[in-house]
């Protein structure tokens, strides 16, 4: 009696865009992470950002757990619709968005960082729109398998394209919410402790950085459709 | 009992374990794609394999079957009646234990190249290199290359077609509403313009070219209308504010046409393998009847009943669990490139068939998927695999060839 076989349906590798959505879930989810770590940190509540971070932690290792599962069934001899060096580079600059959230987060935590009153409103919209930015990745990459309904063309691709472009507008938009945070910083820096000012700066460098990496992984996809 | 009845019935029961096994194993392969890209149920893909292997062995299986009864070896050069039936019963036996076996280890072997192979090698030994047709035999291997590039091509052509007037347009849906029905009709009318040009003639219906294609319009025009009526019955989306939802209710009018290539798709498979079964059941059937070789008598159509009804009961013992693990593993076939394959192979296996190409179904498919791939369609594709795929009929041939030289010697030391 013949075992089954139907060796045909091996054909089909397991395609790599639905566990990249969901690895893009986890690491924005991460990221959102900070806008409820900030304010507890504000209210010095540092029993609720310990809770945060603990959240953030599992996301990020659930990330990194995606990340490890994609790779492994991204063997070389697979013939995917994007390059298999973009879809990889893109994952990474995913996944560092889950660990540079995690880096803010741990060191707030850590070093129970208290960013100066008059400084609350302008970290707060900084957090906001960097968030905002990651959001904004995670749906460009819910529309990646949908784009190869259109073979990476068509009004599908205008519509990510477009969204690209917003990344990189918001992404202006933390840089220069950076630079008026710092300044405010500056002007009051003396009051406090050099080794916790220097801390708090790391940090608003930090949170520059994820939207930087939001705006890597919005790149990526632009060389994928510009194939 | 006489003789001659052994020999038939040997034959008839190995051909019965033939077209079992490709009901069995390789019917799976030919509905893979629809039922990956969940248009079908593996129960209604049972059925509508059950139905449409028969009537595409029936109605269109004559000229391959031809083939490989008298056309890869020269039975005029084989004058012991007994050689010729020892032989072709070898082959068959060669061929369908070699695919059990292929079959439990997962190996992709082609029920084509291995019967082949196997007719080939007991004529090498039987009467030697004179006995094949070495020209015919280049035209069937070079088939065997340019099928799947064929196939791959047109499914190329097929997915940038359904992308550019379906999928980049402003609404989707309505294009899919438009557009579906002319797929519909173009599957229809190729099948049975091939059924009728070139199949018919089997079971003793002939019918001249304009009569053919009149009567495959018409038909053609009739599944479609059916077609319309099932697309029709779809309730209308409201308007989708996303984009994905409209994909999804492009998808949805897909299956109807999914469901019309898997038809075409059995139909063509049933026309093409099913001979690999019947044909060497054929050239004996012919022989124990007239007592001389190479009699010009039509396939007696019990014989195609026979590869029809072996099919569907290997379906209904092995088929369906085969099917149904092939479904599962396929998860990330929209209908709508599942169409785009399935059409492509369909059409190039029934054209080969109606020339009388012996060529691997499963061969022509894995072409058309690539095609489809190569069009950014398909999330991911085995290399190696379709390498292993297309490497197998080197190997399938010599050892097709070997056991039926064995199965040969086995059947004349045991009756002749």
């Amino acid at each position: 009696m013949p075992k089954v076989s139907g060796y045909f349906s091996k054909v089909f590798g397991q395609s790599p865009f639905r566990e990249l959505q969901a690895h893009a879930l986890l690491c924005v989810a991460a990221t959102e992470e900070l806008q409820t770590l900030f304010p507890a940190s504000f209210g010095n509540q540092w029993e609720e950002v310990e809770a945060s971070y603990i959240r953030l932690s599992v996301l990020e290792n659930q990330a990194d757990e995606t990340k490890r599962r994609i790779r492994i069934n991204l063997p070389a001899g697979l013939f995917l619709p994007v390059a298999r060096a973009d879809l990889l580079d893109l994952l990474g600059h995913q996944d560092a968005l889950a660990n540079t959230a995690r880096d803010i987060a741990g060191r707030v935590l850590g070093r129970k960082l208290y960013f100066p009153e008059t400084l609350h409103v302008g970290v707060t919209e900084l957090v906001d729109k960097t968030v905002a930015t990651c959001a904004t990745v995670q749906k460009i990459i819910d529309h990646l398998d949908e784009l190869m309904n259109t073979a990476f063309k068509g009004p599908q691709a205008q519509n990510v394209i477009e969204m690209i472009e917003e990344v990189e507008d918001l992404e202006h938009e933390t840089d220069q919410l950076v630079v008026k945070v710092r300044q405010d910083f500056f002007a009051i820096e003396d009051e406090y402790s050099p080794i916790q000012v220097i801390f708090l700066y790391r940090i608003l460098d930090l949170i520059a950085e994820l939207a930087d990496d939001a705006e890597r992984v919005a790149h990526r996809v632009q060389l994928m459709l510009a194939k | 009992m006489e003789y001659e009845s052994i020999l038939l019935l040997l034959a008839l029961l190995f051909g019965l374990y033939m077209a079992w096994g490709i009901g069995a194993n390789d019917v799976a392969n030919a509905m893979a794609t629809s039922v990956g890209s969940k248009a079908l149920t593996v129960k209604h893909a049972i059925i509508i394999a059950a139905i449409f292997e028969f009537l595409g062995a029936f109605l269109a299986g004559g000229e391959v079957t031809s083939t490989i009864r008298k056309g890869i070896i020269d039975a005029g050069l084989i004058n012991d009646a007994n050689v010729m039936v020892f032989g072709m019963l070898a082959a068959l036996l060669s061929a369908a234990v070699w695919l059990t076996v292929a079959s439990r280890f997962g190996w992709p072997v082609s029920t084509t190249h291995s019967i082949v192979g196997a007719i080939v090698g007991f004529a090498l030994v039987a009467v030697g290199m004179d006995a094949v047709y070495w020209g015919k035999l280049g035209t069937i291997a070079a088939s065997w290359v340019v099928s799947p590039l064929i196939s791959g091509m047109i499914a190329f052509l097929l997915i940038t077609s359904v992308q550019k007037l379906i999928f980049e347009r402003d609404n989707p849906e309505e294009e899919a509403r438009k557009f579906v029905p002319v797929y519909i009709f173009l599957t229809a009318v190729i099948i049975a313009l091939v059924t009728f040009l070139k199949g018919l003639k089997h079971v003793g219906l002939e019918v001249s070219g304009g009569e053919a294609v009149l009567a495959s319009v018409g038909i053609a025009i009739l599944i479609t209308i059916v077609g319309i009526y099932f697309i029709r019955r779809l309730p209308q989306a409201k308007v989708p504010e996303l984009q994905e939802f409209a994909f999804a209710n492009v998808e949805r009018i897909f299956i109807v046409l999914m469901v019309v290539t898997a038809c075409a798709m059995a139909f063509a498979h049933g026309s093409n393998d099913v001979a690999n079964a019947i044909g060497p059941v054929a050239a004996i059937v012919s022989i124990v009847n007239s007592g001389e070789i190479g009699q010009k008598s039509p396939v007696p159509i019990y014989v195609l009943l026979l590869g029809g009804v072996g099919i569907v009961v290997g379906l209904a013992t092995f088929g369906r669990r085969v099917m149904a693990m092939v479904g599962n593993r396929i998860t990330e076939l929209t209908p709508s490139r599942g169409f785009a394959a399935t059409l492509a192979a369909a059409t190039t296996v029934v054209v080969a068939s109606g020339t009388g190409l012996p060529i691997s179904t499963t061969h022509t498919l894995v072409g058309a998927v690539l095609g489809v791939g190569i069009a950014r369609g398909i999330g991911a594709l085995n290399l190696a695999v379709i390498r292993n795929i297309f490497m197998s009929w080197i190997i399938t041939l010599p050892v097709g060839a070997g056991l039926a030289v064995i199965f040969y010697f086995m059947l004349q030391f045991a009756l002749g």
